[in-house]
C-alpha cells in the first residue's frame, strides 16, 4: 500500500479522484462553504486580515445584535453582463447581482496572476480596503468571493459617469477652471478621509477619477492603496515582490505614458512625487498622495500635468528628479489666483517636508479658497444691489433737485422728463415681469429636464400667463414658447402612450367592447385601423421611439387577443365571432405591427405566436437573440409561451428578463401574474411589489396587489389596495386636469369613462378572485363550514341570489360536501355564471363517480373557458384539463371494475380513488395500501392529494359499524399515518412555500365534512376512550403546526 | 459496511430490515434521479420524477417485488440489475400516458412528450453510478482513515481534487518537503485505488478476481459521452 502507483499522474484516476472528492451535484452543502478567505489562505498559505484604523467621525456606532442568526451563504448570483476595462492585474466587468437586482462592477484577478501570491494578497487587500473605507467619494466594495474558476473577485457599485481626465481633455480652455475646483475640493475631502484610516492611494490621477451624471465624485482604482504602518509609512519593503521592474499597467490606465507600474514603483509617473519615482515605496506617506493632489491641481490649472515629456522613461526620470521647472512656469503663467498657485506650488515641493502634511491640509485650503471666492462673489453681488439704490437715489435726489431749482426748465422739459419717468417705469415693470416669467421657466426647464413634464407644463403655462399680462422681451417670449412646444408635445406623448398602456390592461370579458376600445384608442392618436399600410406611414412618423414601441405591444396584444377567441373557438368548435365582430382584420393588425416595429426578431415572434408554433417559440425563447432584446419583445415571448399552454417557460423567458430589465413594469408585472397563477406567492409578491415601486401611479400595480392579497394574504389588505387602486385612477384624472386646459378637456372625459370602466372591472375582478374557484378563495377566509352556513342563511332570508348560490357550491365543494354542492349549482347551469358552475359541478360530480355527467358538464366548463385568460397551472384551463386527466384514467378504471378485468400496478392509485368514489371505502383503502407499498408513502412527493384521498377512504371504512371494531380501528389508525404522510409531503418543503402549501391542504383537512366524525368525539366513543384520545392529538398537532405557519 | 455487499443489502431490505431499506435507498436515489432526470429533461412527465424515484423503490421493497426476484448467484452486475428496475418504471410511466392518449383518440405528435434517446440515457445512467462509487469510496477512505497521517493523506486529496491545488503548494501551505507529500500522495492515492477496489468488491462480490479491471471499467464510465 505504502508503494508509489504508477498512475500518479494517470489522467483516468485523476478523473476519478476529481469525482469522489470535489463538490459534486450531491453535496448536502450540509457543512456550510468556507469563507472565501480560508479557501485564498489554503490556495497560498496566507492572506491579508486589513483593519483599518477608527475614523474620527463622532458618530455614535449602531447598536449590533451579536447573536443574530442570520448567515450569508454563497451563491452563484452574479451574472456577467461584459467588460468594462481591462488592466494589468484585473479585469473589471459589468455583473448583476441577480440577488437584489442591481447592476454592479465585478473586479476579477486576471488568470495569469492566479499563481501570484504577492498580486492575490494585494487584490483581497484592494477590496478589504474599499470594503472599509465608507465615504461618498469611494466607491464602495460590496462583496468578495471566488467565481467558478475560484479565481477571487469583488462586487463595487457600478460608477457611470467620465473621469475627470476626460472631462479635463474635453475643456477647450485652461483658464475654464470653476467647476473642476468643485470636483478638486472633494477629491481632497476624500483623499483626506483615507488618509484619517491610515490608508494612502498611491495612484491619484484624473484618470481615477470618476465624476458622476449629478456631479457627483468618485475616486477609483486602489489596487496600489497601502495601509500605513502606523509611524506613517508604507510597509512596503517588508514583503515586496520578487519580480520588481515587473510593469502591469492599472485597470484604467491610459496609452497616454501614464501606465501604473508594479514592483519597485507604483502609480503613475506624471504626477507621481519623486520618492515614488525613485522607488522609495518604503518611504512613502500620505505626502506622496499630496504630490499628486497638487499634480491634479497643475493640470486643471495649466491643461497638463507636472511632467509631461515625450515617452514613458524620460518622464519617469523628469519625475525621479523632481524636474518641476516647467510646470512652476505654467503655473505662473495661467493666470489663475495667486493663493490657487500657491498651493499647486506647496504641493508639489520636491522634498516632502516642505509639502502640506496630509490631504486634509490640502482640502482645509483649497475649502477656504472656494470659500472667499463664494465671499467674493456674494459682496459683488451685494454691491451690485447697492450700487443700483445708489442710482435710483441720486435718480430721485437729481428729481427733486431739477424740480426745485428750476420751474422754468422744469417746465421745459416735463414733457422730456415725464416721457423718460414713464418709460423708466415701464422698463422696471418689464423688469420684474421678466424676473417673474424667468422664474417660472426655471421651474418648466428644471421639471423637464428631470422628465417630469406635467410639472413643466404647469410652470410654462403660468409663464405664458405672464407672459401675457404685458410686455417682455422677444428673447425669453421664444424661451417660453419654445419650452410649451416642448411639452405639449411631450405631454401627447406621453398620453399616447399612457392610453395604448391603458389597452393592455383591458379585461376579455367583453371581447366585441374590447375591440372597440382598441380600435377608437388608436384612432384618437391618429391612426386608422384598415388604413392602407403609407397611410399608418405617415400617422406614425411623427411618433417618438417609445410611442412606437408602445404601438408596437399594443398591437401585438391586439392581435394575440384576436388569434387566443379564434384558435379557441376552433378549439371548442364553436362560432367564431361569437363574441367580436371586428372590424380590422388580424392580418392588418400584423402588418402594422411589423411596420410600426419592423425588427425581424419580433416579426418571426409574431408569426409563431400567431400560429402558435411551439416550437418556434421555444427556438426564439432559446435563442441568443433574446439576450439584446427590449423588454417589450421579451414580454410578448412570455405572454406567446404563456397562451400556448407554458407558462412556466413563460416565466423563465421574464426571470432572464428581469435579469436585464429589472426596472421594466411590464416584466415585473406580469411575473408577477405568472407566479401567481403558478402559485409561487413569495416570488409573486416580490414582482408586484417591484411594479408597484416603479409606477406607484399605476392601479394595474396596487390591483395586482390586491390579487395577491386575496391568493394568499389577507382579504382586508386586499380591499385597502384594491381603494388605492380606485383612487389613484381618480387621482390620475386630477393629475391630468393641471395640464392645458385643451387637454385636459380631452382627458377628463375619457378618464371619466374610464375611472367607471376600470373600477367596474377592478370590482369584478376581486369579486371574483375572492369568490373563487377549485381552492383559489381566500385561505385565510375563515371556518368553511361557517362560510357555508352563512351563504344559507343569506340564501333563506335574501332570496335566491345567483351569486350567493355559486359561492356557497364552491365552498361545499372545499369542504367535501360534493353531493349539496352538485344540487346547488344544478339551476346555475342556465344563467351567465354558468362558466364558473360547470366547472366547480364537474368537479363535484367528478368526486361522487358520477363521471358520465361529470364529464358532460365538464365539456360545458371548456367551452365556456377563454384560453388566455384562463391559462397558466393555476388558472381554470389547467385545472379543467387536470380533471378532465382524472376523468379519463377513473372512466376505464370504472370500466374494468365494473365490468371485471387486470389493473397494472401503476394504476392502483388511480384505482383506488375511483373505487373510493365509487362508494367502496374498505376495498379502496385496502387499493391504496396496496398502491403505496409496505412502508406507505415515505418518499419525497409533490402532491399528497392520494394520502388525503386514502385517509378519507380509511376514516371512511373505519366508521362502517358492520365491520369488526378491530378493523375499525385497524383503518383509522391508518387513516391517521397516512394523513401524517400527507403532512410530511406538504411540510418537507422551504418555510414560504410550507406555509402556502400547509394553508391550502391543512385547512380544508380541518373543515372537510368526510372527516368530520373523526372531530367529533360522540361518534368514536363505541371505539374506546383510546380512539377518541388518539384523534384529538392528532388534531391538536396539526393545529399547532398551523399557527406556527401563520406566525 | 465491510462484511457487507450490495446483495446482502438487496436481500436484508427485500425481507423488510428497515435499515437495510435505508441504506439501500440512500445509495441509489441519486442514480435513479440523475437517470430520471435526464429521461425526462425537457418533457411534460419532468414532475413526476419525485413519484417515479418512489415508484422504484416501492417496487423493489413491495412482496414479489423486484428485490425479491435478484438472484445473487446469477452473475449479474448490480448496476445493470438497478437500471432495468429503473428503465422499467419509467416505461411504465411513459406507457400510461401513452395509453391515455389513445384513449383520448390523439394522434399529433408532441415532441414534448418524448423521452430522450435510450442509449444516451445508459450513459448517463452509467455515470451517475460511477460517480456514485467514487464518492462512496471518498467517504470509505475517509472512514477508515484511523490515524492522524491518514486522514491528512485524506486532506491532501481534498486539496489536490477539491480546491485545485498543486502539490508544492499544499508542501508550501504545510512547510513540508514537496518530495514528502509527493509521497504521501502516492500513498493517499493508492489508499483511494483500496477502497473503489472495496467498493466495487461490494457491488459485485463474484467480480472479485478482476477488481483491477473493474476499477479501469468504472473510471472510463466517467468519460462517456452523454
Amino acid at each position: 500500500m505504502t508503494d508509489h502507483d504508477p498512475r500518479d499522474s494517470d489522467p483516468l484516476w485523476d478523473e476519478g479522484l476529481r469525482a469522489a472528492f470535489a463538490d459534486g451535484d450531491e453535496d448536502d452543502g450540509a457543512s456550510g462553504p468556507p469563507s472565501v478567505l480560508a479557501r485564498i489562505e489554503a490556495r497560498i498559505g496566507h492572506t491579508s486580515r486589513v483593519f483599518l484604523r477608527d475614523g474620527d467621525d463622532g458618530g455614535d456606532a449602531p447598536i449590533l445584535d451579536v447573536h443574530t442568526d442570520q448567515k450569508l451563504e454563497s451563491t452563484q448570483r452574479y451574472q456577467v453582463l461584459g467588460e468594462i476595462a481591462r488592466g494589468g492585474i484585473g479585469v473589471v466587468l459589468q455583473g448583476r447581482d441577480t440577488n437584489l437586482g442591481r447592476d454592479v462592477a465585478l473586479k476579477v484577478l486576471r488568470d495569469r496572476h492566479r499563481g501570484n501570491g504577492e498580486l492575490l494578497q494585494r487584490f483581497v487587500e484592494e477590496a478589504q480596503i474599499g470594503g472599509q473605507l465608507q465615504h461618498p467619494g469611494i466607491v464602495p466594495v460590496y462583496d468578495l468571493g471566488l467565481d467558478g474558476e475560484r479565481r477571487p473577485f469583488f462586487t463595487m457599485k457600478l460608477v457611470k459617469g467620465r473621469t475627470l481626465a476626460a472631462l479635463l481633455a474635453e475643456r477647450k480652455d485652461p483658464s475654464d477652471r470653476g467647476r473642476f475646483l468643485g470636483i478638486y475640493a472633494t477629491i481632497c475631502q476624500t483623499i483626506a478621509y483615507a488618509h484619517s484610516r491610515g490608508v494612502i492611494h498611491r495612484d491619484l490621477k484624473p484618470a481615477n477619477v470618476m465624476v458622476g451624471a449629478f456631479g457627483e465624485v468618485q475616486v477609483m482604482d486602489w489596487g496600489f492603496a497601502k495601509v500605513l504602518a502606523k509611524g506613517g509609512v508604507a510597509d512596503e519593503t517588508l514583503r515586496r515582490p520578487s519580480q520588481a521592474g515587473d510593469s502591469v499597467a492599472t485597470v484604467r490606465s491610459g496609452p497616454d505614458g501614464s501606465a501604473s507600474f508594479a514592483g519597485s514603483i507604483y502609480g503613475t509617473p506624471a504626477y507621481m512625487p519623486p520618492e515614488q519615482a525613485q522607488g522609495g515605496v518604503d518611504r512613502l506617506d500620505e505626502r506622496a498622495d499630496v504630490f499628486a493632489l497638487g499634480s491634479i491641481l497643475c493640470e486643471i490649472l495649466t491643461g497638463d500635468p507636472p511632467y509631461r515629456s515625450a515617452g514613458d522613461r524620460a518622464v519617469i526620470e523628469d519625475a525621479a528628479a523632481a524636474r518641476l521647472d516647467d510646470a512652476r512656469a505654467r503655473l505662473d503663467a495661467s493666470g489663475a489666483d495667486p493663493e490657487l498657485i500657491r498651493l499647486a506650488r506647496q504641493c508639489l515641493e520636491p522634498d516632502p517636508a516642505d509639502r502640506p502634511r496630509n490631504a486634509a491640509s490640502v482640502a482645509q485650503e483649497i475649502d477656504a479658497y472656494l470659500a472667499t471666492v463664494e465671499r467674493r462673489a456674494t459682496e459683488a453681488r451685494v454691491e451690485a444691489a447697492a450700487a443700483q439704490v445708489r442710482v435710483v437715489e441720486e435718480r430721485k435726489s437729481r428729481r427733486l433737485t431739477v424740480a426745485l431749482a428750476t420751474t422754468v426748465v422744469a417746465s421745459i422739459t416735463l414733457v422730456a422728463l415725464g416721457g423718460w419717468w414713464i418709460e423708466r417705469r415701464a422698463a422696471d415693470r418689464r423688469e420684474r415681469l421678466e424676473d417673474r416669467v424667468r422664474s417660472a421657466l426655471l421651474d418648466g426647464q428644471t421639471a423637464a429636464g428631470r422628465g417630469d413634464w406635467v410639472s413643466a407644463t404647469v410652470a410654462v403655462e403660468r409663464a405664458s400667463e405672464l407672459a401675457a399680462s404685458g410686455e417682455i422681451g422677444d428673447a425669453i417670449r421664444n424661451e417660453v414658447d419654445a419650452l410649451r412646444t416642448r411639452a405639449t408635445a411631450s405631454v401627447e406623448r406621453l398620453d399616447r402612450r399612457d392610453r395604448l398602456d391603458d389597452l393592455r390592461l383591458l379585461d376579455d370579458n367583453d371581447p366585441a367592447a374590447v375591440e372597440r376600445e382598441f380600435a377608437r384608442v388608436l384612432r384618437d392618436i391618429g391612426v386608422q385601423p384598415g388604413s392602407p399600410m403609407p397611410a399608418l406611414d405617415d400617422a406614425i412618423r411623427s411618433f417618438a421611439r417609445s410611442t412606437r414601441t408602445a404601438l408596437g405591444s399594443v398591437l401585438d396584444d391586439w392581435a394575440l387577443r384576436r388569434y387566443d377567441r379564434r384558435h379557441h373557438s376552433e378549439e371548442l368548435g364553436a362560432e367564431a365571432g361569437d363574441d367580436a365582430t371586428p372590424e380590422t382584420s388580424v392580418e392588418w393588425i400584423v402588418a402594422a405591427a411589423k411596420r410600426v416595429d419592423p425588427d425581424p426578431w419580433r416579426g418571426a415572434l409574431r408569426d409563431a405566436a400567431l400560429t402558435a408554433d411551439l416550437e418556434a417559440l421555444r427556438r426564439l425563447a432559446d435563442s441568443s437573440e433574446t439576450e439584446r432584446l427590449p423588454a417589450s419583445s421579451v414580454d410578448l415571448l412570455a405572454l406567446s409561451l404563456s397562451a400556448a399552454g407554458q407558462p412556466r417557460e413563460g416565466i423563465a423567458v421574464l426571470v432572464d428578463a428581469f435579469d436585464r430589465y429589472p426596472n421594466s413594469f411590464w416584466v415585473n408585472l406580469h411575473l408577477s401574474r405568472f407566479y401567481r397563477e403558478v402559485r409561487e406567492s413569495e416570488a409573486a409578491e416580490r414582482h408586484a411589489m417591484i411594479a408597484r415601486s416603479l409606477r406607484p401611479g399605476s392601479s394595474a400595480a396596487w390591483m395586482e396587489l390586491a390579487l395577491w392579497e386575496v391568493e394568499f394574504g389577507d382579504t382586508v389588505q386586499a380591499e385597502t389596495y384594491l381603494a388605492k387602486a380606485e383612487a389613484l385612477s381618480a387621482e390620475d384624472v386630477k393629475q391630468r386636469e393641471k395640464l392645458t386646459a385643451q387637454l385636459a378637456r380631452k382627458r377628463t372625459e375619457r378618464d371619466n369613462r374610464l375611472i367607471d370602466d376600470s373600477a367596474r372591472r377592478l370590482r369584478m375582478r376581486l369579486e371574483r378572485a375572492m369568490r373563487g374557484w377549485s381552492g383559489r378563495g381566500p385561505e385565510r377566509g375563515g371556518d368553511p363550514n361557517r362560510r357555508v352556513e352563512q351563504l344559507e342563511a343569506q340564501l333563506r332570508t335574501g332570496g335566491d341570489r345567483l351569486i350567493v348560490r355559486a359561492e356557497l357550491g364552491h365552498h361545499l365543494v372545499r369542504v367535501g360536501d360534493f353531493a349539496r354542492a352538485a344540487t346547488v349549482l344544478e339551476p346555475l347551469m342556465r344563467t351567465p355564471y354558468r362558466r364558473d358552475a360547470a366547472a366547480v359541478r364537474a368537479e363535484a360530480l367528478y368526486w361522487m363517480g358520477r363521471y358520465d355527467d361529470a364529464k358532460a358538464c365538464l365539456r360545458d366548463a371548456v367551452r365556456l373557458t377563454r384560453r388566455r385568460r384562463d391559462a397558466g397551472p393555476g388558472g381554470r384551463s389547467e385545472a379543467l384539463r387536470r380533471l378532465q386527466r382524472r376523468l379519463d384514467v377513473a372512466m376505464p378504471i370504472a370500466a374494468v371494475l365494473r365490468d371485471g378485468g387486470d389493473l397494472g400496478a401503476s394504476d392502483a392509485r388511480a384505482a383506488a380513488t375511483v373505487v373510493y368514489q365509487m362508494g367502496d371505502p374498505a376495498r379502496a383503502e385496502a387499493l391504496f395500501a396496496a398502491a403505496f407499498g409496505p412502508d406507505g408513502p415515505v418518499w419525497p412527493r409533490t402532491d399528497a392529494t392520494a394520502e388525503f384521498t386514502a385517509a378519507c377512504a380509511a376514516i371512511a371504512a373505519g366508521l362502517d359499524e358492520t365491520r369488526a371494531v378491530s378493523d375499525r380501528r385497524a383503518s383509522l389508525a391508518r387513516a391517521r399515518a397516512w394523513l401524517d404522510a400527507g403532512f410530511t409531503v406538504v411540510g418537507a418543503r422551504t418555510k414560504g412555500y410550507a406555509e402556502v402549501v400547509l394553508r391550502r391542504r391543512i385547512v380544508p383537512w380541518q373543515h372537510d365534512v368526510r372527516l368530520a366524525p373523526t372531530r367529533d368525539a360522540e361518534r368514536l366513543d363505541a371505539l374506546g376512550a383510546d380512539e377518541v384520545r388518539a384523534w384529538r392529538g392528532f388534531w391538536r398537532r396539526y393545529r399547532n403546526q398551523l399557527a406556527r405557519t401563520e406566525r | 459496511m465491510s462484511n457487507d455487499t450490495c446483495w446482502t443489502i438487496v436481500r436484508g431490505a427485500a425481507d423488510g430490515d428497515a435499515g437495510a431499506r435505508s441504506v439501500f435507498a440512500r445509495t441509489y436515489l441519486p442514480v435513479v434521479r440523475a437517470y430520471l432526470l435526464a429521461r425526462w429533461r425537457n418533457t411534460g412527465w419532468l414532475p413526476h420524477v419525485d413519484d417515479a424515484s418512489q415508484d422504484v423503490f416501492v417496487d423493489c421493497f413491495r412482496d414479489g417485488g423486484a428485490l425479491g426476484r435478484v438472484d445473487p448467484e446469477r452473475r449479474t452486475q448490480f448496476r445493470t440489475f438497478l437500471f432495468g428496475i429503473v428503465r422499467n418504471v419509467a416505461l411504465r410511466y411513459e406507457e400510461r400516458v401513452a395509453r391515455d392518449k389513445l384513449r383520448q383518440h390523439a394522434t399529433e405528435f408532441r415532441p414534448d412528450e418524448q423521452p430522450g434517446r435510450e442509449e444516451r440515457l445508459s450513459h448517463v445512467f452509467d455515470r451517475a453510478w460511477a460517480r456514485s462509487l467514487l464518492k462512496r469510496a471518498g467517504q470509505r477512505q475517509a472512514d477508515l482513515a484511523s490515524d492522524d497521517a491518514a486522514r491528512r493523506r485524506v486532506e491532501l486529496l481534498q486539496l489536490r481534487f477539491r480546491e485545485g491545488m498543486p502539490i508544492r503548494d499544499i508542501a508550501k501551505r504545510w512547510g513540508e518537503d514537496a518530495a514528502v507529500v509527493h509521497h504521501e500522495y502516492a500513498r493517499a492515492r493508492a489508499e483511494f485505488k483500496a477502497a473503489l477496489c472495496d467498493e466495487i468488491r461490494f457491488h459485485d462480490p463474484q467480480g472479485a478476481a478482476n477488481v483491477e479491471r473493474e476499477c479501469e471499467t468504472l473510471l472510463a464510465l466517467l468519460r462517456v459521452d452523454a
